[in-house]
């Protein structure tokens, strides 16, 4: 009798979230994409569904990666760290001639560097998702419990989870949104 | 020099990168909350519009804050190593989890120095401020990664 008043103590003092298991809470519609597609896709997904990152699958549901709209940006700030280097440069050297006396009068762009823009916006747009994506993301399996998901999220920083079944195959998603709506819920039904 | 100064000259104002002012969520469209807000009111109002984090702002609209889904489920994970309910989050106000050292920029600041910003300090979003740290918008990781596609497109 006192463990089971101990073991009805130990439920109450517990959220129900954490009561839950994956399989209740992920996403099912999960949008993915495979290894050899174009960055430019993954953006317009990102940009016109309005989420910011997916699982990369191959042929068979193995997931083998995941994108994200961090990702994109990253590439972008590697490509274009050529461009601010040169604009700061081109500043100080008209500053430094007094041809534009005034400091906050900055110059954008020079010719040089408008073919650089350009190149980097193809090269952006020409990328494969296998060049930026994160290989071998951390999964959960659709039985765990959701203290789990809510530790890996804390623990490594990420947005999503993708969810897989016992033969490891993608099944859904889980984000820090639905952990988010869920406690939304379990506020609401009080 | 005068040559190349002209050459320059015609260039100026063709850059195609845009500016915060640009692609910023300007004031009037940003939810905000207060120091005192209950969390139980940051949770659903995150949950019903659909947002990961939202500025937090005093009397004066001047930002001094941020709080974020990570900082509410961190608090979901901190109730559950200490075993309390729910209950214990319900209670809590804004300005006991919110992010107090923040990074703020310029409207006139460029695509580039927002993705700078935001990779090195490794935030979601970048709260556009006048020099008095009042609030005129929001730059979003979604934000930049729509001025980046509209760039590619």
């Amino acid at each position: 009798m006192i463990i089971v008043t101990f073991i009805i103590e130990v439920y109450r003092s517990k959220s129900e979230l954490t009561l839950k298991l994956v399989k209740d809470l992920m996403n099912v519609n999960v949008i993915s994409f495979r290894q050899s597609e174009k960055i430019s896709k993954v953006a317009e997904t990102f940009v016109k569904l309005g989420i910011s990152g997916a699982p990369v699958i191959d042929n068979y549901n193995n997931i083998v990666g995941i994108i994200s709209e961090r990702d994109i940006i990253e590439l972008f700030k590697s490509k274009s760290s050529i461009l601010g280097k040169t604009e700061d440069l081109l500043a100080e050297t008209l500053q430094f001639f007094h041809i534009y006396p005034i400091a906050s009068l900055k110059f954008r762009r020079t010719m040089k560097e408008l073919n650089q823009e350009e190149k980097l916006w193809k090269e952006i747009e020409s990328g494969k998702i296998e060049d930026v994506m994160t290989a071998k993301p951390l999964t959960i399996s659709e039985d765990e419990s959701i203290e789990k998901v809510i530790e890996l999220i804390v623990k490594n920083g990420v947005n999503r989870v993708p969810v897989v079944n016992k033969e490891k195959k993608l099944v859904g998603i889980v984000t820090r949104a639905d952990i988010i709506d869920s406690i939304a819920r379990d506020l609401g039904e009080k | 020099m005068l040559i190349s100064s002209i050459a320059l000259l015609e260039i100026w104002g063709r850059s195609s990168l845009p500016l915060a002012e640009n692609i910023m969520v300007k004031r009037d469209r940003i939810i905000t909350f207060n120091p005192n807000d209950d969390i139980s009111y940051v949770i659903q109002t995150l949950s019903k519009k659909n947002i990961s984090g939202a500025p937090v702002v005093d009397l004066e609209d001047k930002i001094i804050g941020i709080v974020s889904e990570l900082d509410i489920i961190e608090l979901v994970k901190k109730s559950e190593i200490e075993n309390r309910g729910i209950e214990f989050i319900e209670k809590m106000k804004v300005s006991e989890i919110m992010m107090k050292d923040i990074i703020t920029a310029s409207p006139k600041a460029t695509l580039t120095d927002l993705v700078s910003y935001m990779s090195k300090k490794d935030v979601n979003r970048i709260p556009i401020v006048d020099k008095h740290k009042k609030l005129l918008g929001l730059v979003t990781r979604d934000d930049l990664l729509r001025g980046i596609y509209n760039q590619i497109e």
